[in-house]
């Protein structure tokens, strides 16, 4: 028997030594099953799931990559002479293999800082959708008009990133101009009604209407709301139209912009047989 | 569950909940009149405020009932929760214990059952809902709103619009406390009803000036009431005693 084991196959590897390699890389694997499970049982109330098999298959291969690096002697394989070895091969692959990495990297660190999750919806990079997907090296999006979009998570991490839906309410606004001969504390009573009927314009954060600035052709009121952030752009379309036409109902008018133009030198009437009349009205 | 009611030809029962054969039905709600017809299957309609209409092919087991249920489905559901705001904000000495009676906004529910599930068929309400937030837009809740006297003993309501909540307060603090809301994860109220009254009940547990936990229980608010089915769980008995803690001010 022992005779068996001390068998050299090749160099000074041993079929013992085979032997005991496979068995440990047996117990290995099957001991990182069972932390991995447990691990997902542990976790599975507490991270998103996208990010969990993240941090399991990391866990997993992990553990199983440090000791097959442990046990590589028993099959003869130096590590010394292959980090030797592989030095220059190393720098070559590591330039070939740098993006990968970096996107790998990203990935892991973006499972961490959790700044999105799917269904969110996100402008990064450039891109404004919907987050369909986090892979470990890529961030699959859908645009609003519906295209697939695949980010690198490199160039998603070193992005700034705007989560319209991290937070559950959200706040629009409008402005509304209204014609300087119509009274502005009715247009806001009517305003302040319209919005407070509606169900989904929250009674707290309070919404704000108020007179903000005198234009060129309009009093301009700013009408600011909340709303819990999935309904937010329904109430939005909904209540634009319906402040309209209530305000409207109410007598009040949205006007048109307008300019009142004055000559320095009123020049002559040429039409009709005026030329050269004094024009009533022309201050002059 | 609920007073049997079976009604085989056209005539309003009046105002009323219970469970009735899926048959020939009317049944006034306020401003709404929901009516059964059976043509082989049996045809729903709600009218008033927009109609609604649908077909059901019941089995010789089913039933429909009309109970009050939780008031976080209108206009869609966006909250589990249900901020009670008090008229006026109640003083409550240390380590004290007071019982109250505010009213809460119920809907309506025309719920399908037989032995097995329960099916929401329509949510309808007489009250108009609003929303509004408890906490910080990062961290706090979308919650149903409602403005409540507060009463000592049960009010007289409406019961196709308003509920009584039976309220007990333990200021388990060693400061006074003003309560002036009063939040219920709202998802497993239990409610009950009887020709006078739809009630629930809970509690709350004052830890500060600016903490509390609050809980539905499970109460009726005098012998003989009804307990209504949940529209959101859509269960025939609800035992859960869903917490909720008030972390951003009483």
């Amino acid at each position: 028997m022992m005779d068996i084991l001390n068998t050299v196959i090749y160099g000074e590897v041993t079929v013992g030594s085979v032997l005991l390699f496979t068995a440990v890389m047996a117990v290995t694997v099957i001991a990182s099953k069972l932390i991995t499970l447990t691990l997902k049982r542990a976790l599975i109330d507490k991270v998103k799931k996208a990010q969990l098999d993240i941090i399991l298959k990391t866990v997993y291969y992990g553990i199983i990559a440090i000791v097959f690096l442990g046990l590589t002697p028993l099959i003869g394989i130096n590590l010394s002479g292959l980090l030797l070895a592989g030095g220059i091969a190393g720098i070559i692959i590591g330039f070939a293999v740098q993006n990968i990495v970096a996107n790998l990297i990203s990935g892991i660190f973006l499972a961490i800082e959790r700044p999105m999750k799917i269904g969110d919806a996100v402008s990064v990079a450039d891109v404004t959708g919907i987050v369909e997907d986090t892979n470990i090296f890529s961030t699959i999006m859908r645009t609003f008009d519906g295209l697939f979009v695949r980010i690198p998570n490199a160039n998603v991490f070193t992005s700034n990133i705007t989560n319209y839906t991290a937070h559950i309410a959200r706040r629009f606004e409008y402005v509304i101009g209204i014609r300087y001969s119509d009274d502005a504390e009715r247009a806001i009573d009517v305003i302040k009604k319209i919005i407070e009927e509606h169900p989904l314009v929250l009674k707290r954060p309070e919404p704000q209407v108020f007179v903000d600035s005198l234009g060129d052709s309009s009093v301009n009121i700013v009408v600011r709301m909340w709303a819990p952030t999935q309904e937010w752009y329904s109430v939005k379309m909904e209540l634009l139209w319906r402040i309209k036409t209530e305000l409207e109902r109410n007598g009040i008018q949205i006007p048109f912009p307008q300019r009142v133009v004055w000559f320095a030198n009123e020049p002559p009437l040429t039409s009709r047989g005026l030329k050269g009349e004094e024009v009533p009205g022309s201050g002059r | 569950m609920g007073e049997y009611k079976e009604i085989n030809s056209y005539e309003s029962p009046g105002v009323g909940y219970g469970r009735f054969k899926l048959s020939n039905l009317v049944l006034g709600l306020g401003d709404f009149k929901i009516s059964f017809r059976k043509e082989g299957v049996v045809k729903y309609l709600r009218e008033g405020d927009g109609s609604v209409e649908k077909v059901v092919a019941p089995s010789e087991e089913s039933y429909v009932y009309v109970n009050p249920v939780e008031p976080l489905n209108l206009p869609k559901p966006v909250s589990t929760f249900l901020l009670i705001e008090l008229s006026k904000p109640v003083l409550i000495a240390p380590n004290t214990l007071i019982e109250m009676y505010l009213t809460f906004p119920i809907e309506i529910g025309i719920l399908l059952a037989d032995s097995r599930d329960v099916e929401v068929l329509d949510l309808l309400s007489l009250v108009r809902p609003k929303y509004t937030l408890y906490g910080t837009p990062r961290a706090g809740v979308v919650c149903r709103y409602w403005l409540s006297d507060v009463f000592h003993h049960p009010p007289m309501r409406d019961p196709l619009r308003e509920g009584v909540l039976k309220l007990r307060i333990t200021n388990k603090s060693n400061n006074w406390v003003a309560i002036s809301n009063v939040v219920l994860s709202a998802e497993d109220m239990n409610i009950y009803y009887d020709s006078e009254y739809v009630s629930t009940s809970a509690q709350m547990n004052v830890i500060s000036s600016t903490l509390a936990e609050t809980s539905v229980t499970d109460e009726p608010l005098r012998d003989g009431m009804s307990k209504s089915l949940n529209a959101r769980s859509s269960r025939r008995i609800s035992i859960s005693k869903h917490k909720f803690v008030m972390e951003w001010g009483l």
